[in-house]
């Protein structure tokens, strides 16, 4: 089992990065040029966006408001972090150190999903997305005061966990639920192309083999 | 291989990830074609792409992230 250190400092300093860079510069012209990239390359530009971006953000001092809208929105709970908490990161990945507390991930345990030195920076990546989901979700009171203040209907975090792990149950094992993360994240990056998406990704096989090829 | 639109900033060659519309302001987050960390978020003003306004209007983009389901 590799051992894996908690790499919070890392999310937050690229975003402080993208933050600076958004803020400074000059204007340029919009020229419309267009190149063709690698298709993984792309998914793994996007999830890098979506971790820092998400991640830091939920984790942030705007983290009350920015989760209670996600809620709202049913965008982002339920989806990737707690998905991703639920199936890859809490019940078969990890290893806590009782005497120093470090986390260990176990890469194998991901499965198919793993074939390269960027798909594990990708993981854990993303396990620092989760632990800062988990974070903020394990205190139970303040879930249970966002949702209150929203109009979802849920009289409990019980009952809202309750009804996101039926939505999502589908999920058989981790490389399923990564494989359609990564569609996910592919489609939402182009929903106009959605449908051609889906068949080039058919025609690659990525779609039934667990996300290997792609 | 996957078509996407690039804009040059300081000479590096930004991939155009996601086109979000707010209000009436576009905002684009981009990515370096050759750094995958190398990310940011600019706006569409006529036909020039220019930078954010505030911390604020920052705080809106990656908002929008989140509430357009990008995940």
């Amino acid at each position: 089992m590799d051992k894996y250190v908690y790499e919070k400092p890392a999310d937050e300093r690229l975003y402080e990065e993208m933050r600076r860079k958004s803020l400074q510069g000059e204007p340029v012209k919009r020229q419309k040029k267009r190149v063709k990239i690698d298709k993984k390359k792309f998914i793994r530009s996007m999830a890098v966006l979506v971790t820092v971006t998400v991640g830091v953000t939920l984790a942030g001092n705007q983290v009350y408001n920015n989760m209670s809208q996600a809620i709202q929105e049913n965008a982002l709970y339920g989806t990737l972090l707690d998905q991703y908490m639920e199936d890859v990161f809490y019940p078969a990945t990890h290893h806590v150190d009782g005497t120093t507390n470090e986390i260990y991930l176990d890469y194998e345990a991901l499965g198919d999903y793993i074939d390269s030195e960027a798909d594990k920076k990708l993981a854990v990546s993303l396990t620092n997305s989760a632990i800062e989901a988990q974070n903020f979700t394990d205190d139970e009171d303040q879930m249970n005061r966002v949702l209150q203040e929203t109009e979802l209907g849920y009289d409990s975090y019980d009952q809202f966990l309750q009804n996101q792990k039926e939505k999502y149950s589908g999920y058989e094992d981790h490389s399923k639920f990564l494989k359609n993360t990564k569609t996910r994240l592919m489609n939402s990056a182009n929903s106009n192309e959605l449908d051609d998406m889906h068949e080039e990704l058919s025609e690659e096989n990525v779609l039934e083999d667990g996300g290997k090829n792609l | 291989m996957k078509d996407v639109e690039i804009v040059e900033i300081n000479n590096n060659n930004y991939v155009i990830l996601k086109e979000v519309k707010h209000k009436d302001t576009s905002y684009l987050y981009l990515s370096n074609l050759e750094d995958e960390e190398d990310t940011m978020i600019r706006k569409i003003k006529g036909d020039s792409i220019i930078p954010l306004a505030s911390e604020e209007e920052f705080e809106i983009a990656c908002n929008l992230l989140i509430k357009e389901g990008l995940i």
